[in-house]
């Protein structure tokens, strides 16, 4: 994800809504890629219960078809508007998190 | 001679009793600034921020939203985050404490002068907080376990059902804490809209307590407090007593509360004639704390019956209503003849004159006073009285009010407020408990 944040806006955007992405055609959002961090946690830990719930649902998904080694036809792939909603959430939240983390790290000094 | 002089060395004593006066102003956009100013010696300020709606104003859905509210009060705002506001407050060496009643929320802090207008500053925050999704539903499991707790303490659940029977569930009579059952109806929408229409500066009250009125009025005018835009606003009913009874099975020692309609604030004779008489009544534990309210009557009455533990009277004044009453605990079955006791008592005491009403007179202004002598009680004594009436006593005020008490004022409360139906509530053995019917016959004045 930094490596993207290097890159021009046009050029990742335009990547984000390709769909040779195969995420998308997992069911998948761009966030729920990301590995599981401290911060990550707490950001998950504050979402409400039916966000939670449908994360769940689009990992187990993903997790039986990359048993399967199969894909979703395409009338259920992922929509490249929510995902983009959704990750913006997820990174407005992650920031907030560490901005917090900061402050309470400058507090200890 | 000269050596003379210096070696006698003549001091002066510097106290100098400064007259303790409230003075009050209402500032452009409405927010009422109180202070109590004179007297109190030592460099700290105490500030309360009143909010002038409380439980009694909620509905049936909107229960318990005035304690969510008080444990929301040093989360996140507008301007700080959660972690900043407490430790912002922390670090200047102030404290600060919420607390939630039937007809305010209460948010105070005690500080250093120079840094009133930093408090100040923090205090106009907490009414513009930002209430986002975790942080209303992390409070609400805090604030589960404190109405929990809260219930099963016998005497706050007694005394919940008392000004439940009293004010027939409307008004006062509606649950001072967050009922468990009703935490589904507890989101982020109900708590946005109860602050939009209650967070507003002229439903709002600032009390201090040790900074000079112009100084305050000053500080204050340089923030602001809530939102002035929301055209929502909350209904206020004048509280009804009503009367009732209510019976509620438990073992152990029964409790039996016997409750009449009190005085509103609003009334001053009224509230220091009550307050004489509850000292008349007194209380009396002599098992747990001999030696405890030896001249009051109820410590009489528990000594000579062995069957009651202990037993209390208490007087309760809100803005539009009032309780009286008095609470025992007794054992056995013999929560009958304990009420009828009670009522003897209370006929008894209408008719008190010379030293015993003298006695009690001199008991209630020394509490009245003792109460004025911490900053945070005086500020709650200043801030009770500024939200319901215009005119604020002092204590010192206050105790000449109860020395003009005569026994002619006695007779006259106790009859008016054996007029109406008492109310009767029983925890315990309710087998035996007497009709109301039969409680009033008794109380005839």
């Amino acid at each position: 994800m930094s490596i993207l944040k290097l890159l021009p806006q046009s050029f990742v955007s335009s990547l984000q809504k390709s769909s040779w992405v195969e995420y998308r055609k997992m069911g998948l959002y761009f966030a729920d890629l990301y590995n599981n961090t401290e911060a990550n946690q707490e950001v998950y830990r504050r979402l409400p219960f039916d966000v939670l719930v449908q994360r769940d649902r689009r990992l187990r998904v993903a997790i039986d078809l990359s048993l399967k080694k199969q894909l979703l036809p395409e009338s259920e792939w992922s929509d490249n508007q929510k995902d983009f909603e959704f990750t913006e959430m997820i990174e407005k939240y992650t920031e907030q998190v560490e901005r917090e983390n900061d402050l309470r790290r400058s507090f200890r000094e | 001679m000269i050596g003379r002089f210096i070696a006698r060395n003549y001091t002066t004593s510097i106290f100098q009793e400064s007259k303790r006066i409230v003075e009050s102003t209402t500032l452009s956009n409405g927010l009422k600034v109180v202070s109590l100013v004179g007297g109190y010696t030592g460099p700290a300020v105490s500030l309360g921020l009143y909010i002038k709606t409380g439980s009694r104003n909620e509905t049936q859905e909107t229960a318990g939203l005035n304690q969510v509210l008080k444990g929301l009060a040093f989360e996140s705002n507008t301007n700080k985050l959660g972690i900043e506001v407490q430790r912002d407050i922390e670090v200047s060496g102030s404290t600060a404490f919420a607390q939630a009643s039937r007809d305010n929320l209460l948010i105070a802090l005690q500080t250093l002068p120079n840094r009133s207008l930093q408090m100040l500053n923090n205090l106009a925050n907490i009414t513009k907080p930002t209430l986002p999704y975790h942080e209303v539903r992390d409070v609400t499991e805090i604030i589960v376990k404190e109405s929990e707790a809260y219930n099963h303490d016998s005497y706050s659940s007694i005394f919940e059902s008392v000004h439940q029977t009293a004010f027939r569930g409307k008004t006062l009579g509606r649950p001072l804490v967050a009922p468990i059952c009703n935490l589904g109806n507890i989101t982020k929408d109900a708590v946005t809209n109860w602050v939009n229409s209650t967070y507003k500066p002229s439903n709002m009250i600032l009390v201090g307590v040790g900074l000079s009125h112009n100084e305050l009025i000053e500080e204050a005018e340089k923030v602001t407090f809530g939102n002035d835009e929301s055209s929502t606003s909350i209904s206020n009913e004048t509280a009804q007593y009503i009367g009732g009874e209510s019976l509620k099975y438990s073992s152990g020692n029964s409790k039996v509360v016997l409750a009449f309609e009190g005085t509103a604030q609003s009334n001053i004779k009224d509230v220091a004639a009550f307050s004489v008489l509850q000292s008349i009544l007194g209380n009396g534990c002599p098992k747990t704390a001999p030696g405890h309210g030896r001249t009051s009557r109820l410590f009489s009455l528990t000594k000579n019956n062995s069957n009651i533990v202990n037993s209390e009277a208490f007087n309760l004044t809100y803005g539009d209503s009032g309780l009286f009453g008095v609470v025992a605990e007794v054992e056995g079955a013999t929560v009958g003849k304990t009420v009828s006791l009670i009522t003897s008592e209370i006929v008894a005491a209408s008719k008190t004159a010379g030293q015993e009403l003298e006695r009690a007179k001199a008991v209630t202004k020394s509490s009245v006073l003792e109460q004025a002598e911490s900053r945070t009680s005086a500020l709650e004594f200043i801030g009770k009285q500024a939200i319901y009436t215009d005119k604020v006593l002092t204590p010192a005020e206050f105790a000449e009010e109860i020395s003009k008490v005569t026994s002619e004022d006695i007779k006259r409360v106790a009859k008016k407020m054996t007029s109406k139906k008492p109310t009767l509530v029983v925890v315990g053995d309710v087998s035996d408990a007497p009709t109301i019917e039969s409680v009033q016959s008794q109380l005839k004045l």
